[in-house]
């Protein structure tokens, strides 16, 4: 069979392998939404030359590479200051934050850019000293390469002109080491986070005012969604914040108070 | 799923050919039409408002997990992927294909498996060649294809492309495509 990035695996095959990694590995991943899954594992397994309906390959190779599967299977957002007209919002929001040693926890990362682009806006702001920093995520390949400061170089383009559009001014240099066509974050903006591998739905013990979980509920299931729901509710605190993505949908248990940005309501 | 639907896909010259297509529809079609143009990643207004201005149908840039209904127009989201599925339209930030995003490859390949036979692929005028592989799972589904005439095209790279694969059946100018459309959403 011929396999392209823009393959997808059958149904049959994606029910074999989240009911293998359950069974077999403790690894629940029956929540994610099933035409994404496809075309994920379809890649993944063609980047790593493994037949896509040969179920005996695809056991050898989720045997040998967990971690890397882990790490693939969630779509990153891959790019510094995704949606300036969010974080613009975000800035005006977080200047009226009078609070001290906010607890802000990323939940399930799957790669640095959204991270970085918060770390900036903190040091933009000089509101660095304010905020306590978790993160959790799938696999450990995924939190060395944000804790190492790894951009994608594709989606790194932009992220001077997002900048300009959401500081007014060019100075982003100061935040990134250019090589060639690698950009990297700066270790130096780093420091003090907390990294958790974790896979979803996470238990932590810790509450936090801030939750960041953008673009990450469109992989669940309908039915899953709920799931991921209550554990943002369980991990902030009364009167909390979600920030998820422009085109997520959230229940009742929040009340809008900005762009993308929700309160948890009073229990 | 075996209702029928549209799906168009477009780039570089396409917006003015997608708004004239849009305009020419009647108040009721009874399937839906998935729209995937190439369009300015931060930009979310002003695009969608530009077809609702023409149009005498409902037109939705869908949140995730949108429910199909018929007679909807559904406009990809700047910056998202947009999958067609069983249960509804499913969003994403995957990386880009063929350097966008939304990919029209993705949004026609998935919508072929969802309609196989009942779809019809329409590719317009555009810059690269999202779209091609797209147009081909469509036939390999037993749907059909069209592809705007190159000749009439301002950008004929896409439309071109799609032709290459042997894939289109049908290679017609912006008022030939309206008007079998027309014919497609009534029968």
């Amino acid at each position: 069979m011929e396999v392209t990035n823009l393959c997808f695996i059958s149904k049959d095959v994606s029910l074999f392998i989240k009911n293998y990694l359950l069974k077999q590995q403790q690894v629940n991943l029956l929540f994610f939404e099933e035409i994404v899954f496809r075309k994920r594992v379809a890649k993944i397994l063609a980047n790593n030359n493994v037949c896509i309906d040969n179920e005996e390959e695809i056991i050898y190779f989720l045997n040998n590479n967990l971690n890397k599967f882990l790490h693939y299977i969630f779509p990153e957002i891959n790019e510094i200051l995704r949606n300036e007209f969010f974080w613009n919002n975000l800035k005006t929001f977080l200047i009226k934050i009078k609070q001290i040693n906010n607890q802000v926890l990323f939940y399930n990362l799957t790669s640095g850019e959204e991270l970085y682009s918060f770390c900036i806006m903190l040091h933009e702001l000089q509101l660095n000293k304010n905020y306590n920093i978790t993160v959790t995520c799938p696999s450990e390949i995924t939190i060395e390469k944000i804790k190492q400061g790894i951009i994608i170089t594709t989606a790194g383009r932009n992220y001077l002109l997002s900048f300009k559009n959401v500081f007014n001014y060019n100075s982003a240099e100061k935040y990134f080491d250019v090589k060639g066509k690698n950009i990297n974050f700066k270790f130096e903006f780093l420091k003090n986070i907390t990294f958790i591998k974790c896979n979803i739905p996470c238990n932590l013990n810790k509450s936090f005012d801030i939750v960041f979980a953008r673009n990450k509920s469109m992989y669940f299931n309908k039915q899953s969604k709920q799931i991921l729901n209550n554990n943002i509710q369980n991990l902030l605190n009364n009167n909390g914040i979600y920030i998820n993505g422009s085109k997520e949908f959230v229940d009742n248990t929040f009340n809008k108070v900005g762009y993308c940005i929700y309160k948890k309501n009073e229990k | 799923m075996k209702n029928k639907a549209v799906v168009i896909g477009g780039s570089a010259g396409s917006f003015k050919i997608v708004s004239q297509i849009i305009g020419s529809l009647p108040k009721k079609i009874n399937v839906p039409i998935f729209i995937c143009m190439h369009r300015l990643r931060n930009v979310n207004n002003g695009f969608t408002d530009a077809f609702k201005l023409k149009s005498k149908i409902n037109i939705i840039e869908p949140l995730d997990n949108e429910t199909i209904n018929n007679n909807n127009i559904y406009i990809a989201p700047a910056n998202y992927h947009m999958y067609i599925s069983e249960n509804g339209i499913k969003l994403s930030v995957e990386e880009e294909i063929n350097h966008s995003r939304p990919s029209i490859d993705l949004t026609f390949m998935s919508a072929a498996e969802c309609y196989s036979t009942e779809l019809l692929g329409i590719i317009l005028s555009g810059a690269n060649n999202d779209g091609s592989a797209g147009i081909s799972k469509i036939k390999q589904m037993g749907g059909t294809t069209i592809a705007q005439n190159p000749d009439n095209c301002d950008i004929n790279v896409m439309p071109l492309e799609a032709i290459k694969t042997n894939c289109v059946d049908k290679i017609l100018t912006i008022n030939e495509i309206i008007k079998y459309l027309l014919f497609f959403v009534s029968v």
